[in-house]
């Protein structure tokens, strides 16, 4: 969403995690929203991540399991509790699975984080987030985050080299540590210009207000 | 802060406490779902 103009931008950052559904349904409507603001030629989105549960292991899990295990329920328990959030999942029209895969996120907000040098970083954590969300039992497969990089333009090969090391590491919590500092207590955590801040995800008329608010301003 | 429908509210103290010293402006709404990494939980909001 850039172009060559001279004339003011809005920059929008969104810190966001793989596994989190709110932020898959967060994202969704502020892409529709900046979509029909007739603004997204001037409208920058960066996206930051910012790790649920960063003691996770790197070994996936089912996320039923996950949530089974974390508040002592039954897979059926744990089902129903992922239910609500599923129904709107599935309103917004993306795909959701309840029993997700789950595991420590580090490597992938790393390659986000690669992606967002090379201009698709938001691309690729929506691009993530669906494979997750979708159902991939092997969505944090190296050779399916590959496969990702490269349908998004990336080179392969250096999506590769980055979940093979530890770049960006310091870079993901640095920025994990900027929202705590700018307010976040989860995610999503949206933010204006620097200016206004927007906590989880919010309906899509908020988003609407939020960013006319955030364009008066530019605008003025 | 805003309410659910945009317009400017002053600050609760449960809104400072939450949000520390931030230099933002929040939006907020009782609709905004958000994941908690302290609890591990995806709050569905209570309508």
């Amino acid at each position: 969403m850039t172009s060559s103009s001279t004339e003011p931008r809005l920059t929008i950052e969104v810190w966001s995690d793989v596994v989190c559904p709110w932020c898959y349904i967060g994202d969704a409507r502020l892409e529709k929203v900046i979509e029909a603001s007739g603004k997204a030629d001037r409208t920058d989105v960066v996206i930051r991540g910012f790790q649920l549960d960063p003691t996770q292991s790197a070994e996936p899990v089912s996320a039923i399991d996950y949530l089974a295990g974390k508040f002592g329920k039954s897979r059926d328990e744990a089902q129903e509790m992922d239910g609500q959030v599923a129904q709107l999942a599935v309103a917004e029209g993306l795909p959701y699975t309840s029993d997700h895969p789950m595991r420590n996120t580090l490597d992938a907000l790393r390659v986000v984080h690669h992606a967002r040098e090379n201009g698709v970083g938001w691309e690729m954590m929506k691009a993530l987030q669906h494979e997750v969300f979708g159902g991939n039992q092997d969505a944090f497969a190296h050779d399916v985050i590959v496969r990702i990089g490269g349908e998004l333009g990336l080179d392969e090969s250096s999506v590769r080299e980055v979940l093979e090391g530890d770049r960006h590491a310091e870079a993901v919590i640095s920025e994990q540590q900027e929202a705590t500092a700018l307010g976040a207590r989860g995610v999503p955590f949206t933010v204006l210009d620097r200016r206004l801040g927007i906590p989880g995800a919010v309906p899509q008329e908020m988003y609407e207000q939020a960013l006319a608010q955030a364009w008066s301003t530019i605008d003025d | 802060m805003t309410d659910r429908h945009g317009a400017v509210v002053p600050a609760t103290e449960a809104d400072i406490a939450r949000t520390g010293q931030s230099p933002l402006t929040f939006v907020t709404t009782d609709d905004a779902g958000v994941c908690d990494p302290e609890t591990g939980i995806c709050v569905v909001p209570q309508r």
